[in-house]
């Protein structure tokens, strides 16, 4: 359908659809968007249009009513007097925070939009391992822009760190090294970089790892996206002058559960489309985040694999069925503690692919692990096989397709 | 104050409250397998299982019961876990049962024992003694409340 829009008008337009540009000029979430140009909206996602000049859109919906023109602008002001405290004060740090659907995506999308407008270079740190926007769940990912973009998920990724689960919870610690990783990458390659962060931000998980953020970070400036005072707790003790409280639009879209997981999956069935197999040698790669393949190996008849573990951890064995408790008594009575790992488990888990600086070069899926002759075989979409140096574990299982299939209970492996 | 950084605590508070209000040890044993199957499911979200456990038991009336549920029911002289084989107007028939009987007092002969397990008290300090604080002056001076 061709709509003829007047300069000034804003519309709202819910996903998913498709808005292209036969003449004029509109801007979305602080990309100008030329003739010829189009945007893309999937769905769960509503986005503000501003027509900058008299435009002719071309406007595909599913819904009639899926789009909306509205009288006021959505963004305040106050957005824009900060891009224009950055570029003045040459902020290089700027951690976002706010609860679950208060449009931090969007805020920190517009912000870095604006600022490469101002001629800074900014980055993005996707620091939400469960709604990823730059990588895939399970992950945080960076992104340098170079150009603008509507949705962080257009802009290539720069850097990626495995967390290997959707929620920090239970993963704190390579929740907390990741975000500074990334950050000091960021930092090397771009002017400023905007730190994107999980809506978990009450009880002890949420508030202990807000708090970790900050602690690491000293961020130059907090964002505080708060409906009222939500977010006070956070901040405490910190330097006045480095918060800025922005009201949360009333415009900011509640995302359903089922709309979630739907954008959760989209980035990883994505990355995993051009996925192929590799075989990788367990004696030339290294193991992480797990027991397996970190002890010395010894042999125990009637397992698949065996090997000493540390001090007193015990011993690790791989059998083809879980051993029966009589079995276990017998063994930890000569062994220590035994840890079980049933041949198959490993089957559709997610891990995290690094090189030899520890740097990760993607993600992979387990298909399956040769525990007799010691291999690994994958599904990754990681080209060069012989730079992977470490397997770090995660919690996730997912099909072949990308899709979220269960979890692994955290150190079982 | 420091912050729990997991909802384990959270849940293992719950599985004792759960034990301490139903008390029987079937039906604990019953719960606890069906906590262990959504910890299956979910490993990484213990607060999830905390939301979940004390939904895993609901009262019912007679009525309401299906054939094949696993039901806790107590009588006037007993404790029952059974699965509810078949139903009839004024009574259910349960099969694959744990009865618990509780009588006052018991006289146990000593032919008859298989095996006994004793409960022993006090294993932290058998195997970790710095870490059980006895001097009660010192527990106040540190700012613990100490009974008499």
């Amino acid at each position: 359908m061709e709509y003829k829009v007047k300069k000034g008008d804003i519309y709202i337009l819910k996903g998913p659809g498709k808005v292209g540009i036969k003449r004029g000029r509109i801007e979305a979430i602080g990309k100008s968007v030329k003739s010829g140009e189009e945007v893309l909206v999937p769905l769960g996602k509503s986005i503000p249009l501003e027509v900058k000049e008299e435009s002719t859109l071309s406007i595909e919906i599913e819904k009639p009513g899926e789009i909306r023109r509205i009288r006021e602008r959505t963004i305040p002001s106050s957005w824009d007097n900060l891009v224009k405290r950055i570029v003045r004060e040459k902020a290089r740090t700027i951690l976002v925070l706010g609860e679950v659907d208060t449009g931090k995506s969007f805020f920190a999308t517009y912000l870095a939009n604006k600022l490469l407008e101002k001629g800074v270079k900014p980055a993005v740190l996707d620091g939400d391992p469960g709604q990823s926007d730059i990588g895939i769940p399970g992950t945080l990912g960076l992104a340098v822009l170079k150009k603008q973009v509507v949705f962080l998920t257009e802009a290539s990724i720069s850097a990626i760190y495995f967390v290997g689960s959707h929620s920090p919870g239970l993963h704190f610690l390579p929740t907390i090294v990741g975000i500074k990783r990334l950050v000091e990458a960021g930092l090397k390659k771009a002017n400023t970089v905007i730190i994107n962060t999980t809506g978990w931000v009450q009880s002890d998980g949420g508030r202990a790892l807000k708090r970790a953020k900050i602690e690491i970070l000293y961020p130059e400036i907090i964002v505080l996206l708060q409906r009222t005072d939500e977010l006070e707790h956070l901040i405490k003790g910190y330097a006045p002058k480095k918060i800025v409280r922005i009201n949360v639009s009333k415009k900011a879209s509640f995302t359903s559960a089922e709309d979630r997981k739907k954008l959760r999956e989209m980035p990883s069935t994505r990355y995993f489309k051009g996925a192929r197999k590799i075989r990788l040698s367990l004696e030339r790669i290294a193991t992480d985040r797990c027991y397996f393949g970190t002890g010395r190996e010894m042999k125990i008849s009637g397992t698949l694999y065996a090997e000493r573990l540390s001090g007193f951890e015990g011993t690790l064995v791989v059998t083809k069925k879980p051993l029966p408790q009589e079995k276990l008594n017998v063994l930890s009575k000569k062994l220590g503690n035994i840890r079980n790992i049933v041949a198959g488990d490993e089957k559709g888990i997610l891990v995290g692919l690094l090189d030899e600086k520890g740097d990760t070069l993607g993600m992979g899926r387990i298909e399956e692990i040769d525990y007799k002759k010691k291999g690994v075989l994958l599904s990754t979409p990681v080209k060069d096989g012989g730079r992977i140096k470490i397997i770090q574990f995660g919690s996730l299982r997912i099909t072949p397709e990308g899709r979220e299939a269960g979890f692994v209970s955290p150190g079982y492996f | 104050m420091t912050f729990q950084e997991s909802d384990y605590p959270n849940l293992k508070k719950e599985m004792i409250n759960f034990i301490y209000k139903y008390k029987n040890p079937a039906l604990v044993v019953e719960v606890l397998k069906e906590i262990w199957e959504t910890h299956k499911q979910v490993p990484i979200y213990p607060g999830i299982i905390s939301m979940c456990l004390p939904g895993m038991v609901k009262e019912k009336k007679i009525g309401e019961l299906k054939k094949g549920e696993r039901v806790f029911i107590k009588t006037k002289t007993l404790e029952i876990l059974g699965t509810i084989k078949s139903k009839k107007k004024n009574s259910i028939m349960l099969e694959s049962l744990e009865v618990v009987k509780r009588p006052r007092s018991v006289e146990v002969k000593s032919k008859e024992v298989k095996n006994i397990l004793a409960v022993e008290k006090g294993v932290l300090e058998k195997i970790w003694p710095t870490l059980v604080f006895k001097d009660a002056d010192n527990r106040q001076r540190a700012g613990v409340k100490v009974g008499k």
